[in-house]
């Protein structure tokens, strides 16, 4: 007992001595000494005191979260922000692991490996992931993580800075779900409008073809067949101002699609320039085309730069004076670089207005006044076809009433030498040409056989594919002609299997006006496609053009020039265009998509 | 001897680290006694952290006169230790940790 006694009193003189040789030796960090008015503490401060307070305070006031672990992993600092973030109290946890402060989840396994292979070769690591707190809740977090060394160099664990980017995270998840939303909202739009546009489209077919089939009919007395052009014209202008608003949404949504080509574009204005006399010629106003640039070979979609020219040309001539000249003109401003001007001396363009021509729905200053027709949509259009081809699109003008010049400029290309020509084995002719039809609108069907019928034609009708694949496997005929939507499958596939089993061509009809649609259509062994409402005159060019044995070389082998065409919006256009100045009948009012 | 064959035993030790402040030495002295412990007492210790800055009389009371100390409260003897604790073996050995791992 007194053995243990004496023990414990050696004991305590040790601990007495230690104190006094630690408080020597600068061990300590402070001394507690009773005095009258209670305990009183005094700090000591040793020579690095102050950088360690200073860099204490730094640690303590920067609000993202440090800590320092050692090789084992175990905390061995923690700064004041990573107490708050993590709920926890430095004492509590120093010298603890750090799994215990949180949990790390990697979106996928590799991630972590990949930062300690990151952290282990290059002694630096910054990312993003997901950190479990002890109580559970979850943080997104922003981490840069370093080694630490001693003096010798040796690892002696590693110091990460953490940010808690929760909130910022919610806010992204949120935009990117607003985002997605008003994609998905968009996207119904687009669907709404095209579903619309096809709606709109398909009653006017029968119409149109009876009402331009009249209009050829001799027999009938000239008022009544002007009458009868007036009611067509009006329909495909109406066709026209929804293939507009559908092209618009296709060039604000970037879903444009071109399919370039080498293109000799003084080619192409020989055809804009027939399409264009006849509009010109009933206002007393003329068109002269001056082709005087040296290379005039570009890549682009035929299509859209003629629906480029068109645009510009009508817009020139709405915009003129009756009497007035538009003078369009080419040149190669520098190498390698080639120019199509448009330049009238009609109302002109006032300065202020000269910013905003190219937007959507604007009509300079004429807004309100109701002076010209059009939505106001084709110079918006042209430019966003001309920005596909990377090329530019731009307008001078001196002010009001002196005019206004557009031009679209383009790189210039090397006109391809050796044209593939589009060889085909057609069948030998046998007239008269017998005509499969697949069409379930019905008024359609009937219109388009009686019409047909009365050009020469023989014709079988399906309303449904497989109405129309017993039909083929009964009657050879010559061409297939298929509505796209049928209520059994699609267009798409009937021409598959027609063209599979008998090897027949065929014309494609929608009314969708999709870009996509085109492709496919394309793909499946369409050799044209003609946009709802359908003319008569356009549809039997079309037969023809597929029957007959390959006159001139195209630059594109089935879709070049103008008529049943890549767009659907233009093809419609420009084919009835094209076949407008072969009929006899007089032009009174004008075509208005522009400005 | 008696002590080292209660602390192999399983008896929960109490231990109390008094600090002055979160200056670099009470960090240091907080982790050094935490991974003794984890490391030869898990499971079964409590250490608790005091600031005499913040309560300097729960120190007068236990006749503290330097920060950090540490004290061993449980099991009996009371032990105490001045500094950063980062004397391993003579901390284990003030503990009665040490001899029955040496001597099993």
């Amino acid at each position: 007992m007194l053995l243990a006694s004496n023990a414990e009193l050696r004991v305590r003189l040790e601990e007495a001595e230690e104190t006094l040789r630690a408080i020597r030796s600068g061990d300590v960090d402070a001394l507690v000494v009773e005095g009258p008015a209670g305990s009183q503490i005094f700090t000591l401060q040793g020579v690095d005191a102050q950088s360690n307070q200073f860099r204490g305070e730094i640690l303590a006031q920067i609000s993202d979260a440090v800590v320092a672990v050692d090789n084992e992993e175990r905390i061995t600092y923690l700064n004041a922000a990573a107490e708050r973030q993590y709920g926890v109290a430095a004492s509590e946890v120093l010298g603890r692991c750090m799994r215990e402060l949180w949990t790390s989840q990697w979106p996928q396994e590799t991630d972590e490996v990949a930062a300690r292979n990151a952290l282990r070769e290059t002694g630096y690591w910054r990312g993003e992931n997901v950190h479990r707190k002890r109580n559970g809740e979850r943080i997104h977090v922003e981490s840069a993580v370093i080694c630490l060394h001693d003096t010798a160099g040796e690892e002696i664990g590693f110091l990460a800075t953490i940010r808690d980017i929760t909130e910022r995270k919610d806010v992204e998840e949120r935009l990117r779900r607003a985002a997605e939303e008003a994609e998905a909202a968009s996207q119904a739009k687009d669907d709404f409008l095209a579903a619309l546009s096809h709606e709109l489209r398909t009653p006017l077919t029968p119409v149109l073809m009876s009402a331009a089939a009249m209009e050829l009919d001799p027999e009938l007395p000239d008022a009544i067949r002007e009458q009868l052009s007036m009611i067509r014209r009006n329909i495909q202008l109406e066709a026209r101002l929804i293939d507009d608003l559908l092209d618009l949404t296709h060039i604000t949504r970037r879903t444009l699609q071109i399919h370039q080509v080498v293109v000799d574009v003084h080619e192409l204005l020989g055809h804009t320039e027939e399409i264009v006399r006849s509009e010109a010629v009933g206002h007393d106003r003329v068109v002269e085309f001056r082709l005087e640039a040296r290379q005039y070979h570009v890549i682009a979609d035929p299509t859209r730069l003629q629906q480029v020219f068109w645009n510009l040309i009508k817009n020139a001539l709405k915009f003129s004076e009756d009497g007035g000249r538009v003078t369009v003109r080419t040149s190669n401003p520098s190498p390698h670089r080639f120019a199509v001007s448009v330049e009238d001396h009609g109302i002109g363009i006032a300065q202020e207005a000269l910013g905003r021509i190219f937007s959507a729905f604007d009509q300079g200053e004429l807004k309100g006044r109701h002076r010209f027709g059009g939505l106001g949509l084709g110079l918006a259009i042209s430019k966003g076809i001309v920005d596909l081809h990377n090329g530019s699109l731009h307008v001078e003008s001196e002010g009001r009433g002196r005019g206004a010049t557009f031009t679209v400029e383009l790189e210039t290309t090397v006109p391809e030498r050796n044209r593939e020509s589009p060889a085909q084995n057609l069948p030998a002719r046998t007239m008269p040409l017998r005509l499969l039809i697949v069409e379930d609108h019905e008024p359609t069907l009937a219109t388009m056989k009686r019409l047909l019928e009365r050009s020469g034609y023989r014709v079988c009708s399906a309303a449904t594919m497989s109405e129309a694949l017993a039909v083929a496997s009964a009657t050879k005929c010559d061409v297939l002609i298929s509505d796209l939507g049928l209520p059994d499958g699609s267009g798409l596939d009937l021409m598959r299997e027609i063209h599979q089993r008998y090897g027949w061509p065929g014309i494609a009809l929608t009314g969708y006006g999709m870009e996509e649609d085109i492709r496919r259509v394309t793909e499946s062994g369409f050799g044209a496609h003609l946009v709802k409402p359908i003319d008569i005159t356009q549809l039997r060019a079309t037969i023809e053009r597929l029957l007959a044995p390959t006159e001139t070389p195209e630059k594109t082998p089935r879709f070049a020039n103008g008529a049943q065409r890549t767009s659907p919006a233009r093809s419609g256009n420009l084919g009835e265009k094209a076949a407008d100045h072969l009929k006899p009948k007089k032009r009174s009012e004008k075509n208005s998509t522009g400005h | 001897m008696e002590a080292a064959r209660r602390a192999q035993s399983g008896e929960r030790y109490l231990l109390r680290l008094y600090i002055a402040g979160t200056t670099p030495r009470s960090n240091r002295a907080i982790v050094n006694i935490r991974k003794i412990c984890e490391e030869h007492l898990k499971g079964r210790y409590e250490l608790e952290v005091v600031d005499v800055m913040k309560n300097p009389s729960l120190a007068a009371g236990e006749q503290i006169i330097a920060a950090p100390t540490l004290v061993k409260k449980l099991p009996l003897p009371l032990r105490r230790f001045i500094g950063d604790l980062s004397e391993t073996e003579r901390i284990l050995l003030g503990l009665d940790l040490r001899k029955q791992e040496d001597n099993p």
